[in-house]
């Protein structure tokens, strides 16, 4: 599942360790986006959720959204 | 959106227009012919020489128009049925369109390369009892008395009481007739093509140097240029290889996985084009606001114009990380009345703006007007987040363009022109017209390159000042403060 893991304010200086916290706690594939405070990957289960959410630093986990779709370049609305 | 709060002088939001919140003008129906005004509501199509089978073809694929050949028809043709006509003698067509087939047909016609030669609606002909008109240099011309509106030849007709008192004969609809009918219109047509193809409903009437989009949203009279002012555009990418764009700043990134960022959609190159294209393109028209700006390309939809939410948030990271100060986003997913907005998004775009990065969105699509006004779309929806309408030429809101539905950031901010939108695309074609609020939504990130470097306005404040310059238009449903003005 791909998750959004949005850190809280307070939290920002610190994203690296929190980043670490994350990925003992079963976040794969981490990336760091520094300069808005997210942090984006995949857990395998729903179950490691929970314990993500427990880390310090962490204000919300979500899903991440669907993915966007433009028309096709053949239309005439884009 | 937010109500801007006034205890400290700062601008904690974007602002909405007082008093228009919940404001009902006039609504304004989708343009198009309609029944009344000597119009029939149908239109009349003449093709290129030799073009009617590719002509009729692409109004099938592309307006959804299914002209029946009228040889085919043989004849089984009901005298009086108001048919979708191709008429193969003569290489046109006659038929129905409804609104929004109507800006597919204009898009159609405008390319390049197009089989159609011109579109007409279709006016009310009275039936006259024919005559034998002599035109002052003596020549005899049979036809219908009285003027028509592809009459090109000085000849006056004879008044009908003294056609009468000639003994008339009973009108015809004669093959003669309407070679003449196709004559004329292809005069008409060498007339206003001298110049290059693509002008017809694309150039400004007043300054056909540059696109009507940039007159009416004074872009074309400002004396500003975003010099200075990053402007990034997360997209389907850019043809780098764009003569138009040689020699201009360009950082790109891809974030698309496996993608480079070379645009294989158009989608990006076009917006790229609306918000930073040059200011003397090496092809009129002009069409690009901020030319200026230093542009930076975030691909964050694949060549398909598909794009992964991480990978879009990976895009806005990046861009706030140089320092782009506007971030135009042409892209967005369809949201139901009553559903709220993206909490990650609104906080990112919190956070953007805190660093001095505002982000504009399209408002979105999904709507068909008059009968269908659906929600401003995700992300645009987030109250940090600039929501950009459509409107056409006429300063009517586009077919498609969706409304402020949904409270509490839904609303739309600003429109700007987003109908028949001449921009760059791909090479070899090189331009292309299309529609959308994704074409409406570079405009306004254009502009607020044009504002930043002329005011040294940042984040909200940015925002707040451009959106008090729009000329105000209603229902703030659909276009929020009004039409986008750069002066």
């Amino acid at each position: 599942m791909n998750i959004v893991v949005t850190i809280q304010e307070s939290a920002l200086s610190r994203l690296s360790s929190i980043a670490g916290a994350l990925r003992a706690a079963g976040l794969e594939d981490a990336t760091l986006l520094d300069a808005i405070g997210v942090i984006t990957g995949k857990v395998a289960t729903a179950a490691k959720l929970e314990a993500l959410r427990r880390v310090d630093g962490v204000q919300s986990i979500e899903l991440a959204g669907p993915d966007i779709e433009l028309p096709d370049p053949e239309s005439p609305i884009q | 959106m937010d109500m801007a709060k006034k205890d400290s002088g700062a601008d904690t939001g974007i602002a909405s227009p007082s008093g228009n919140g919940s404001g009902n003008g006039p609504s304004n129906g989708a343009s198009g012919a309609s029944a009344g005004d000597g119009l029939t509501g149908r239109y009349i199509v003449a093709f290129k020489e030799g073009a009617s089978t590719a002509g009729a073809e692409l109004l099938e694929r592309k307006v959804g128009v299914r002209a029946q050949s009228v040889r085919a028809l043989g004849g089984e043709l009901e005298r009086g049925a108001h048919a979708d006509l191709l008429l193969d003698e003569i290489g046109a067509a006659v038929f129905s369109a409804a609104p929004d087939q109507r800006s597919r047909m204009l898009s159609v016609a405008a390319e390049s390369d197009s089989p159609i030669l011109i579109i007409e609606p279709e006016r009310v002909v009275y039936a006259i009892t024919m005559v034998n008109a002599l035109t002052p240099n003596g020549a005899s011309r049979a036809g219908y008395g009285g003027p028509s509106p592809f009459d090109l030849n000085d000849g006056a007709l004879l008044e009908p009481a003294a056609a009468r008192a000639q003994g008339a004969l009973a009108p015809a609809l004669s093959v003669e007739f309407l070679k003449g009918y196709r004559a004329a219109i292809d005069g008409l047509l060498s007339s206003v093509t001298a110049r290059a193809p693509l002008e017809t409903g694309v150039v400004s009437a007043t300054s056909p140097g540059a696109i009507w989009a940039l007159e009416m949203t004074g872009a074309l009279a400002s004396r500003f240029s975003g010099a200075g002012i990053k402007v990034a555009i997360l997209d389907t990418g850019m043809d780098l290889n764009h003569p138009d764009f040689a020699g201009r700043a360009v950082v790109t990134q891809s974030f698309v996985p496996g993608e480079e960022v070379q645009d294989g959609h158009g989608h990006g190159t076009h917006c790229i084009g609306t918000a930073c294209g040059p200011q003397r393109p090496p092809i009129l028209p002009r069409y690009g606001v901020a030319h200026g700006a230093a542009i930076f390309a975030g691909k964050v939809l694949s060549n398909a114009g598909r794009g992964a939410d991480g990978g879009i948030l990976e895009g806005i990271n990046w861009a706030v990380g140089q320092g782009c100060h506007v971030i135009s986003m042409s892209l967005g997913s369809p949201v139901a009345p009553g559903q709220s907005f993206s909490a990650v998004y609104e906080t990112v775009a919190r956070r953007a703006e805190q660093r001095g990065t505002v982000i504009v969105a399209a408002a979105g699509n999904d709507s068909r007007r008059p009968g269908q006004v659906q929600p401003v779309a995700h992300p645009a929806n987030c109250p940090s987040i600039v929501a950009v309408g459509a409107l056409d030429v006429s300063q009517t809101a586009a077919f498609f363009s969706n409304g402020g539905i949904n409270p509490s950031g839904g609303e739309v901010n600003v429109a700007a022109p987003g109908l028949d939108i001449y921009s760059t695309w791909p090479m070899p074609q090189r331009y292309h017209t299309i529609s959308g609020t994704s074409m409406a939504t570079p405009h306004v990130a254009g502009i607020l390159a044009l504002y930043a470097e002329s005011s040294g306005l940042r984040g909200f404040a940015l925002v707040n000042a451009m959106l008090r310059r729009s000329r105000s238009l209603t229902p703030a449903r659909d276009f929020g403060w009004g039409l986008v003005q750069a002066t």
